[in-house]
């Protein structure tokens, strides 16, 4: 009978209170490894009567089992990288419901790929059949080759004979159209510059977008630069990113992130402005690796809970969440709370001080909402209630008034634009009736601030020109400290929208009024 | 399991005892030929962690082209 995983309290407690541990990440590798390795088991099972224009998968299997006798490393590679962690979690979903436009087979083929690929590593003689995409050829951890092939799908062969390797026509590693896996290092962090691979962003097949040599050294410089802040002054987080951070993705798309919760140890994002930056993006998207593995073993929220519906506020983002995803965000803000907690110990900038308390505040929001929305396990519930103490222990960190007030105006400022978007009042249409017919609610003026009363007089300037503007209506809320507007801005808004479809008029901060 | 809290399944060091078995031991050979129960049941768990979930990628920003 094999034993089961373990996870001590101690190390749920790190988790829960954005600590970061090297001991954590170690059992987390070792977690993710044995998950691998259940999901591969779980794909031979459940491909055995796929036919596919590649030799048989049992083929490929014995070929990964004859390696690894000879080199377990080489075949650790290629079942630990973070590409075979995607691939298994979308085949076996492909599986289950096959909604996708691309063969199957090309997703059942990748079996061939990692195999192929664990036998060049190993130095391993043999030949196999992988599939093709527009005429290149991925081997995962290795690189990329292109081959002649006027097809969108294909096959060709890889062959690997006394050291010399070649698919198709193409030699490995020196020969032309071959592309290698590039590496980048900084210090003790080691990580693969993944440009090439079809299935980098999480989505795909996608073409390769071969950074230049110029492009390949801004990145390494500006990691170098982020190395030595990490290690100099975040010193358990850079031990954690060292152990488990693998894959790094360079994206086109202007100040964005991502990673998978199936793929450990791979981060996609642009190339981040400054170190700072560059350390809160890796932190922020490790721990959402950490916790896809954490969760491959506990239950965080009750399973019977609907937790997939998108219906929750989350405050980082303008689109609404479901509960399992609103709850790897607060696991992510964790972290980079605690990151900007210890940066503003020895980086006295107000910017510094500003994120460690946006971020306190959005995560505090987003627990809350957790504990208070959702059905939570009684681990989750503990976990929540771990991560509350940590973030009430980080509100006493002393700060200037002025940068708890600008934190509070941003993070009310997008709970409020979020509220208008994303809510819909059912009894709208009927309190626009009342206000058209004249019925109840006595009007009260608005009562604010005289030092805001410019920022509510363009606010409601701007909402007579551009009625549906939310921003508009968010800073009317701000700047009139209209309580109405800010407790229930979807409903104020919404009002205002049906008297105007029904060709009337009013004032926004009287309609908010006569609502309260 | 030497003792419960709150419904868990608990070690006397304080490890919480999880239902998904620790695979990595075993040769890929073995891991194929295997009939542990033990094995089957955290394929099923694992298994339907990942298809159930919707949250599969994490980003910052809403992309549209994914």
């Amino acid at each position: 009978m094999l034993d089961t995983h373990r996870v001590s309290l101690e190390h749920l407690d790190a988790m829960a209170e954005g600590t970061s541990s090297l001991a954590v990440v170690e059992l987390l590798k070792k977690v993710n490894r044995s998950r691998q390795l259940v999901m591969l088991r779980a794909v031979l099972d459940r491909t055995l009567g796929i036919t596919t224009p590649l030799p048989p998968l049992d083929e490929a299997w014995s070929l990964l089992v004859a390696v690894q006798r000879r080199n377990e490393a080489a075949v650790d590679a290629v079942i630990t990288h973070p590409r075979t962690g995607w691939w298994t979690a979308t085949l076996l979903r492909l599986l289950n419901r096959d909604d996708g436009e691309q063969p199957l087979w090309t997703h059942v083929g990748y079996l061939h790929q990692m195999a192929a690929a664990a036998a060049i590593r190993a130095g391993h003689d043999f030949r196999m059949c992988v599939p093709v995409w527009r005429g290149t050829v991925m081997l995962p951890t290795l690189g990329i080759a292109t081959v002649p092939s006027g097809a969108e799908w294909d096959v060709a062969e890889v062959c690997s004979s006394g050291g010399h390797v070649t698919i198709g026509d193409t030699r490995i590693p020196d020969g032309p159209g071959w592309l290698a896996l590039r590496t980048l290092r900084a210090g003790e962090l080691e990580v693969c510059l993944d440009d090439i691979d079809p299935y980098r962003e999480f989505h795909g097949p996608m073409p390769p977008r071969r950074l230049s040599d110029d492009e390949v050294a801004t990145w390494s410089e500006s990691l170098r630069h982020t190395w030595q802040l990490l290690s100099d002054h975040h010193p358990e987080t850079a031990a954690e990113l060292a152990s488990g951070l693998t894959t790094l993705v360079p994206c086109m798309t202007a100040d964005y992130s991502a990673s998978h919760n199936d793929a450990f140890g791979s981060v996609v994002l642009s190339l981040p402005p400054d170190a700072t930056t560059f350390a809160e993006v890796l932190v922020h998207e490790f721990q959402h690796n950490k916790f896809g593995v954490l969760l491959s073993l506990v239950d965080l929220l009750d399973p019977k809970g609907d937790n997939e519906t998108p219906r929750l506020y989350a405050p980082w983002r303008d689109d609404p969440r479901p509960p399992t995803g609103l709850l790897h965000g607060v696991v992510s803000f964790l972290g980079v709370t605690a990151f900007y907690h210890n940066q503003s110990i020895m980086d006295s900038r107000l910017i510094v001080q500003f994120e460690f308390e946006y971020h306190r505040m959005q995560t505090s929001q987003a627990v809350e909402i957790l504990l208070n929305e959702t059905t939570l396990s009684e681990l989750g519930q503990r976990f929540l209630s771990k991560a509350r103490d940590q973030l009430l222990r980080w509100a006493t960190v002393p700060l200037p008034d002025h940068i708890r007030e600008a934190a509070q105006r941003a993070c009310d400022d997008h709970r409020l634009s979020w509220r208008i978007r994303h809510l819909r009042p059912r009894d709208a249409d009927v309190i626009a009736d009342a206000w058209l017919n004249e019925r109840s609610k006595p009007v009260v003026e608005p009562n604010t601030h005289e030092e805001n009363e410019a920022a509510v007089k363009l606010c409601r300037q701007e909402i007579l020109a551009r009625p549906e503007s939310v921003t508009a209506w968010a800073g009317l809320a701000l700047a009139s400290e209209d309580k109405t507007l800010q407790d229930r801005p979807e409903l104020v808004f919404a009002v205002y929208q049906e008297i105007r479809s029904r060709g009337g008029t009013a004032d926004p901060l009287r309609l908010a009024e006569w609502l309260s | 399991v030497d003792a419960t809290e709150k419904g868990l399944a608990m070690t006397r060091a304080g490890e919480v005892i999880t239902k998904v078995v620790d695979v990595t031991e075993l040769s890929l050979k073995q891991l194929r030929a295997s009939d542990d129960q033990g094995l089957i049941q955290s394929i099923e768990i694992i298994t339907g962690r990942a298809q159930c979930s919707q949250t599969g990628v994490l980003q910052n920003q809403v992309r549209e082209d994914i």
